[in-house]
């Protein structure tokens, strides 16, 4: 009786209540986006390298390094010598090295020289291998694999032909026209960024760097990978497996002590967690603020009730004279509010999960961060508990005045 | 008092009862006066009289500063704040002057509210639609919101919310004040007649001296009441 009653007195409140909700409705959809992204993004940067013990290139920084050739962001780092991806390939507590070559685009996505390791070895997530959507991997020299997103924006099918141009911005100054690669496969979404890459042999990526006399005797034979020309002499960077992970830290030490190359070892655990650690205090400034809209917000609740109180004088007269105690005027006020900041809680959640499905495609190509659009977490549900509770706190002071009021209304 | 066993349980009965204004010095004092079961008195006195302050005093939504008051025999300003609203609910019936309906619920609605809190059953669609016949209403009214009603329609549903629970006393305060005087005439045959049927002791109060003819006994506020000073309301 009194929930029907509480709605029906919110429903005649119309347009104050209409302005409480949005502003409720905008401070929870605030926090709870803040939340989200910030768990999302980091399962999302936790997930996209899996069962890599190290990962080795020229020395630079070891967020640099692994931001560069995980998740292809920030500024390219030197190249290795070829010869030292053979070191690794071949030293004894190494399981299995794939070599990364970036630095080239296609239509904006990245793309990746590397070898059949990479489909052998490469995991994500929970240790999860790549899987083959369409065809297979790449044999000659210009083949190429795509990432489940370049081929559904491109729309590419294996056989077609495409360009891969050198630089990294979608428009290129320089356009690898003579190096048409032929797409043999496409992998399943992987929701890292596998997805917007172009995988090539490294081959590939010598041939299309090639003068224009050279490549036209390495477009005579595609499928000769031991031709001369194309060898490969560098590569940005190898992931490295292990035999055993209690080698870690000696191979670490023993490979930044190279010294044939100037090699840098780091653990992508590591650097995973050190870049955490960078981005914790604006994680905890962006809590910080969402906290604060989310209090005002509720105190704007509370000033409405307030408000509203003087013009209900008349019906809690009404309510006391039927024999309602000041209890129920008092729980009465606690309901409505509750009722509000619930509706708003429901409401944020079906907002932000619209707003996630559709900017989630642009936060990957721009940011790296596969955010998924699911809201229905139990952290969401801790989140509009706590959201509950401080309603209920904020609205204290109204029902204690409506109460009050109740107590010393007379006819 | 040495009334005989045998005389019926009085409805209203004050003794010594005074009650002092917040924040003024004036001060009402009733020293005694009783209300027979199934009277029907008129109260009357000029504004600023006390004569809201009583009625305030019969509903418990005031108590006494000192004296006591009892309904239907039984103690009623000693009982705590709860049992007094738990009384109210179920044995008094209240008609204001103006707006004794919620606004924002329907007729039906506001007489349920009333058997809700008086903790009775639900009112049956029957018995919601003898009553607003009863009252010379259409029976479309029950769902129309108590807000688009007319004044006069209002506080004839006043008069059914207050009667929905049977009460053995029904309190009103100047129902009529906003009603002309065909509305005013209609409005309180009906509330006599239908207090004679369920046997209700009536309070009725007005400084409107005219209106005395239609209840049985009328009653001056200045006669049972002893203000020390000039009171205000």
């Amino acid at each position: 009786m009194l929930m029907s009653f509480a709605l029906s007195s919110l429903r005649s409140r119309g347009k104050s209540l209409a302005l409480t909700f949005l502003s409720l409705l905008i401070s929870v959809s605030v926090l709870l986006s803040v939340e989200h992204v910030r768990l999302q993004a980091q399962e999302s940067f936790n997930r996209t390298v899996s069962d890599v013990d190290l990962i080795v290139g020229a020395p630079s920084g070891q967020l640099n390094l692994m931001l560069y050739t995980v998740f292809r962001m920030g500024s390219p780092t030197n190249n290795i010598s070829y010869a030292s991806y053979e070191m690794l390939q071949q030293h004894p507590q190494v399981n299995w090295a794939i070599p990364v070559s970036l630095g080239d685009s296609h239509h904006g996505y990245r793309v990746l020289g590397t070898n059949q390791q990479y489909f052998d070895h490469y995991k994500f997530g929970n240790k999860q291998p790549l899987v083959f959507s369409q065809g297979e991997p790449f044999k000659g020299v210009f083949g190429a694999v795509l990432g489940a997103d370049v081929a559904s924006a491109l729309n590419y099918q294996p056989g077609d032909d495409i360009v891969i141009a050198h630089g990294l911005g979608a428009v290129s100054f320089q356009n690898h026209d003579d190096s048409p690669f032929t797409v043999t496969g496409i992998l399943a979404p992987t929701g890292t960024p596998v997805d917007k890459t172009v995988h090539v042999s490294l081959q590939g990526i010598e041939a299309m760097h090639l003068p224009h006399a050279q490549l036209d005797s390495v477009l005579e034979q595609p499928d000769n990978v031991t031709n001369p020309a194309v060898q490969p002499d560098s590569v940005t960077a190898v992931m490295v497996g292990l035999t055993s992970k209690f080698a870690t830290f000696t191979l670490q030490r023993e490979l930044n002590n190279y010294e044939d190359d100037r090699l840098m070892a780091i653990l992508p655990g590591v650097a995973l967690t050190e870049m955490w650690q960078m981005m914790s205090s604006i994680e905890n400034l962006l809590r910080f603020i969402s906290l604060l809209i989310m209090l005002s917000s509720l105190f704007g609740l509370s000033t409405m009730l307030l408000a509203s109180m003087q013009q209900r004088e008349k019906e809690i007269a009404v309510l006391r004279i039927i024999g309602a105690g000041a209890g129920t005027i008092f729980r009465l006020i606690l309901i409505e509010a509750m009722l509000l900041a619930g509706a708003a809680s429901v409401t944020a959640v079906a907002l932000v999960t619209g707003v996630f499905a559709v900017a989630k495609e642009w936060l990957a190509s721009h940011y790296g961060m596969f955010i998924s659009a699911n809201l229905l977490t139990l952290h969401t549900a801790m989140v509009v508990g706590a959201i509950m509770l401080a309603t209920l706190l904020c609205s204290l002071l109204p029902a204690i005045d409506a109460y009050r009021g109740a107590i010393n209304q007379r006819l | 008092m040495t009334l005989p066993e045998t005389k019926p349980v009085q409805a209203i009965s004050l003794e010594n009862v005074t009650y002092q204004y917040p924040k003024s010095s004036s001060r009402l004092s009733f020293p005694h006066w009783q209300v027979a079961q199934g009277e029907r008195l008129f109260l009357y006195g000029p504004s600023g009289s006390g004569k809201t302050t009583l009625l305030n005093l019969l509903a418990g939504i005031l108590t006494p500063d000192t004296g006591s008051v009892a309904l239907l025999g039984k103690p009623f300003s000693s009982l705590s704040e709860g049992k007094r609203d738990k009384f109210r609910a179920r044995h008094i019936g209240v008609v204001f002057q103006q707006f004794n309906l919620v606004s924002h619920l329907t007729v039906a609605q506001n007489i349920a509210l009333a058997a809700h809190f008086a903790g009775g059953s639900q009112p049956g669609k029957e018995q919601l639609a003898a009553l607003i016949h009863a009252l010379q209403l259409p029976a479309e009214v029950l769902n129309k919101q108590a807000s688009q009603l007319s004044v006069g329609q209002q506080q004839r549903v006043a008069i059914a919310r207050a009667l929905i629970n049977q009460p053995e006393i029904l309190l009103v305060d100047e129902p009529t004040s906003a009603l002309d005087a065909d509305a005013r005439d209609a409005f309180m045959r009906l509330l006599t007649e239908l207090c004679e049927q369920h046997h209700t002791t009536l309070i009725f109060v007005s400084h409107d001296q005219s209106l005395s003819q239609y209840l049985d006994k009328s009653v001056a506020l200045s006669a049972i009441t002893t203000p020390a000073e000039a009171s205000s309301c």
